[in-house]
């Protein structure tokens, strides 16, 4: 429940589908992302990167780039030593081995397109000339690929015993011998492909430094600005007051825009340095090779039940493909370990995850970050266990479920001390609206019905939960001004969620001032704003709930003033838009910008912490494909939506949020991925090789609404950007697997593309062929 | 007789002397404006509006002619700006997402649209979009839904706005049709009242 006080505000912006008022300057071309800035005498930069997934680096010679026309200076390590320090960041476990890259690789480089040099030129196409022009002689090394790999495998870091970082564990019950008293146990393997993101925006920094001020300013796309800033200090030994970063607008980052990379540090070194403003933009190669990749788990799995189908242990041992660095791959690991469970029973549960580096680009979150993996496995576990049990697969679902009379329910598990406890929802309503707004019971007669015109149609329903926020509270500062302007300040970033216009809502409802009084200030380290960041599903959570609190904390400091000057009690007073009145008295009243005037010459400003407490909100997928039995391409025919975003702020950014989460799940699930070959060089290095869902590819989707509010904080919020992803993966593998079982295919591994399919079906085939053989 | 200057070589390799580099003067009509700027042969026309105009409303994405973001107007054909050199623009017309709205800021039926039916999240595929769809619905004023998910199909938008991306070209179109029946000023006049 939210505080209560008195007069609380009368407007109902909370809840209100309202258009987003920062659309206007992305539509006219004038929105300002990073790559759009530009500063007088700035200087571009290149990259030179390693073409090899493994080798030592001989020699660095940038002589010939120096000659190149409007080439101004070219660094290897050696002449940056400034900044040679390992990246910052801490394992979260001690035990772990942590290892992160320097911002330019010295002696080893570790996958193709780590940084060796960079190019300091007038433009972008003398730096790349110049990028082209430096000579690097390596020597290969053997490369590491998959997570495969034995005594004979070479070691990436030196001083490891083997590649394996770090080993993930969380337990309930008996753990793995929970399995002791099962009636059945199934045995699997499920892998998930390795992903890239690809925000259509390539990562770029742009850093000015202001010698007479030593100040440094850097502008990138981050979605944790407080962190970056922090880095940034860190790796350039500068005090926290030199250093401010600001992000432009975002164009699009799901996750992979969390970690510092070595540009920014590399643009900030060399402002300072050259003393002139220096940017880098990165192109679509950079992209597909140096920002963070995504899943990559192979999971081998064990799951007892008993005869009914109820789940009685769940033992996972996962593997995790790290990259050559493990800088942020622990947290999908974590958030895959304690995200398996779901929404159903788990009496016993060992999850075992191990984080192993390759000579590949790193991998960290990507939208839904681990719990996308968990969702598929336990999801086709269960399809597996009802397949064997003989139990239609709705009906093993419905049996394993958590009920809304066991709410809050905890499940045992503990990420890292914070216990995962599931506040509230129905779970067996949402996947009844799911089972009945996809038509599951006349389903397998319009199966069949199409099938004998050849047609193949699958069904899949699932549910999951999207698990907001990471139990880290963030801070909100809200100031009005004299002139009655309300300024909201917090820690976060938007690439494209709404934030301005939902914490304007949150603000303007709280507050009890006009919607349009309301400016919205994120993405700068200068707000002295606490908190992370933007990234699992927290950002409405963790600040909007802060910005919740300050508004009602300085609703309440201007009444009081302003009770003072009308010499009235606070609740004999009505604060509508402007003004505060008198109830019985219209007459007597003042404008709440002169209250704030009247409190300091600046207004009156509030600091207050939210709740950042991890909510789950259910989600239930249902979904209907077509696959052509000779292309073995899927078409969605019809798709629903079931989910529990809490108290929902804006209905039109939530469901903007949805279905672009269930519309990228899709291009997971179909279309995308990232692979090496056996030499270790990446095979999807252009958008022609890594297919994007497209309009043509996005079907209509069907949303359904449940309504509990969260009680994992103040305001009820959950937040909304990952479910959608997490859910799609299972429910359109069960869904293409279903279309095909005429052809008695088994689907364990993501991606599935038509290869994957057709590879599948002709194993099918052969297998019965060689069966048909022996009998 | 367009002047020819000689700039210094521009070298792709530390080894081999490349061939010197030229700029050429052209000539290019933006959003009906002359510019003429001093290009080298292998400058892309997007490189050429983003840097050499400062006009960065059009976004570089891919490079390679596969996403679309980069979607101007080329003598009305809709290009992706990415894949086209400047040169192969000279004396001609361009139109970009700066120049779609009137003169006195009334915003296109499609930049209104947009908004009203939520197309964008981040924004950063958007001018492409629009563009885009400003040359398909010229070609197909009463389009189809299926139609546009086909007519945009070369448009990516990695935040899938998708569904209201076709929402806001089915009813811009409806509002475009609407106006060239009518005066069209209530519609413009309303949807100036959507971007305020
Ligand atoms: S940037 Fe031109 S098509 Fe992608
Ligand atoms: S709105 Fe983000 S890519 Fe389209």
């Amino acid at each position: 429940m939210p505080e209560t006080i008195s007069s609380s505000p009368a407007s109902n912006f909370i809840g209100e589908r309202r258009k987003r008022v920062e659309d206007v300057p992305m539509l006219v071309g004038a929105g300002q992302y990073t790559s759009d800035l530009r500063f007088s005498d700035m200087a571009e930069l290149a990259i030179v990167r390693s073409p090899h997934p493994h080798a030592r680096i001989v020699r660095v010679d940038t002589s010939a780039a120096l000659k190149v026309p409007g080439v101004i200076a070219a660094f290897a390590a050696r002449d940056l030593p400034e900044i040679l320090k390992p990246f910052p960041g801490a394992p979260r476990s001690p035990e772990a081995r942590f290892v992160t890259p320097t911002a330019l690789a010295a002696e080893v480089v570790r996958y193709v397109g780590e940084a060796v040099a960079v190019v300091v030129a007038e433009d972008v196409y003398a730096a790349r000339d110049g990028a082209d022009a430096v000579v690097v002689e390596y020597a290969p090394l053997p490369p590491v690929i998959g997570v495969v790999q034995d005594a004979t495998t070479p070691v990436l870091h030196a001083g490891w015993p083997s590649n394996l970082a770090q080993t993930v564990q969380i337990m309930t019950g008996a753990g793995a011998d929970g399995l002791d008293g099962a009636d059945v146990i199934i045995e699997e393997t499920l892998t998930i492909g390795r992903l890239s993101a690809q925000p259509m925006e390539p990562r770029a920094a742009v850093a000015v430094y202001d010698q007479a001020t030593r100040q440094l300013t850097v502008y990138f796309a981050t979605q944790s600005v407080n962190m970056a800033q922090r880095s940034l200090c860190a790796l350039l030994d500068l005090p926290a007051d030199r250093v401010r970063v600001i992000v432009p607008n975002i164009g699009g980052a799901f996750g992979v825009k969390t970690r510092l990379y070595g540009e920014e540090t590399i643009a900030a070194c060399l402002a300072m340095r050259l003393g002139r403003p220096m940017r880098w933009v990165g192109d679509r190669h950079e992209e597909f090779t140096v920002t963070n990749q995504a899943r990559a788990q192979v999971h081998h799995i064990r799951m007892g039940l008993d005869r009914a189908g109820h789940i009685l242990a769940f033992v996972d041992h996962f593997q995790q493909d790290a990259g050559a660095y493990n800088i942020t791959a622990d947290g999908p690991v974590y958030n895959t370990a304690v995200s398996v469970h779901g929404p159903y029973h788990i009496p016993h549960l060992a999850m075992t995850g191990d984080i192993i580096l390759t000579n590949s680009t790193p991998t960290g979150p990507y939208r839904g970050a681990g719990r996308p993996e968990a969702a598929y496995v336990m999801e086709r576990m269960l399809d597996r266990a009802a397949d064997r049990l003989g139990l239609d697969r709705a009906e093993i679902r419905q049996r394993n479920l958590i009920r809304p009379d066991e709410m809050p329910y905890d499940s045992g598990i503990r990420r890292q001390q914070i216990p995962i406890i599931f506040d509230t929802g129905d779970y067996p309503a949402g996947f009844a609206q799911v089972l009945g707004a996809i038509g599951y019971a006349e389903f397998r007669a319009r199966q069949a019905a199409a099938r004998a015109r050849g047609v193949y149609l699958g069904i899949g329903v699932v549910n999951s939960l999207e698990m907001s926020g990471i139990g880290v509270s963030d801070s909100a500062i809200l100031r009005v001004d004299p002139a009655g302007a309300v300024w909201v300040m917090a820690a976060v970033s938007q690439m494209g969620q709404g934030h301005p216009t939902t914490y304007a809502q949150i603000a303007a409802e709280r507050l009890g001032v006009p919607f349009e009084r309301i400016h919205v200030i994120e993405g700068d380290s200068a707000t002295g704003t606490q908190g992370p960041g933007t990234f699992a599903s927290r950002a409405t959570v963790a600040a909007g709930t802060a910005i919740a609190r300050a508004a009602l904390q300085l609703r309440q400091r201007i009444l009081a003033e302003a009770a003072r000057q009308l010499d009235a009690p606070i609740d004999a007073l009505d604060w509508r838009g402007e003004y505060i009145t008198v109830r019985a008295a219209p007459v007597r009243r003042v404008a709440y910008g002169d209250v704030a005037a009247s409190l300091g010459p600046a207004g009156i400003a509030v600091e207050a912490s939210g709740d950042g407490n991890i909510s789950f909100g259910y989600q239930g997928h249902g979904v209907i494909v077509a696959v052509d039995p000779d292309l073995l391409t899927v078409a969605i025919e019809q798709y629903v939506i079931v989910h529990d975003a809490g108290n929902i702020i804006n209905p039109l950014i939530v469901d903007g949020q949805t279905i672009g989460a269930a519309v990228q799940g899709l291009g997971n699930v179909l279309f995308e991925e990232m692979r090496y070959d056996s030499a270790g060089l990446p095979q999807a290095t252009a958008l022609h090789r890594y297919v994007l869902p497209a309009s043509i590819d996005t079907p209509e989707y069907t949303l359904i609404e449940q309504h509990f509010p969260a009680r994992a904080n103040a305001e009820g919020f959950r937040g909304v950007g990952e479910g959608g992803t997490i859910t799609s993966l299972p429910a359109i593998a069960q869904a293409v697997e279903d279309a095909l079982a005429p052809f008695g295919v088994r689907l364990n591994a993501l991606p599935l593309t038509p290869q994957r399919l057709f590879e599948a079906v002709r194993a099918a085939q052969s297998q019965r062929e060689s069966a048909g053989g022996m009998a | 007789m367009s002047q020819v200057s000689e700039v210094p070589e521009s070298g792709r390799s530390g080894s081999t002397p490349v061939p010197p580099t030229l700029t050429v003067p052209i000539q290019l009509r933006v959003n009906g404006q002359i510019h003429t700027i001093q290009v080298e042969p292998r400058t892309t026309l997007v490189d050429a509006l983003r840097t050499h105009l400062g006009m960065t409303g059009t976004k570089l994405v891919c490079g390679q002619g596969a996403c679309g973001a980069c979607t101007v107007l080329l003598d009305g054909e809709r290009v992706t700006a990415c894949i086209i050199l400047a040169i192969m623009c000279d004396g001609r017309e361009v139109k970009t997402i700066e120049g779609l709205a009137l003169p006195d800021g009334t915003p296109h039926p499609l930049q209104a649209a947009f908004v009203r039916h939520d197309a964008l999240q981040c924004g950063f595929c958007t001018p492409g979009q629009i563009m885009s769809a400003v040359a398909f619905l010229r070609d197909h004023p009463e389009p189809t839904i299926d139609e546009i998910r086909a007519g945009m199909a070369g448009n990516l938008c990695r935040c899938a706005a998708y569904i209201g991306i076709r929402e806001a070209v089915a009813d811009a179109a409806k509002q475009m049709r609407a106006s060239t029946a009518t005066s069209g000023a209530a519609t413009l006049a309303q949807d100036a009242g959507e971007m305020s």
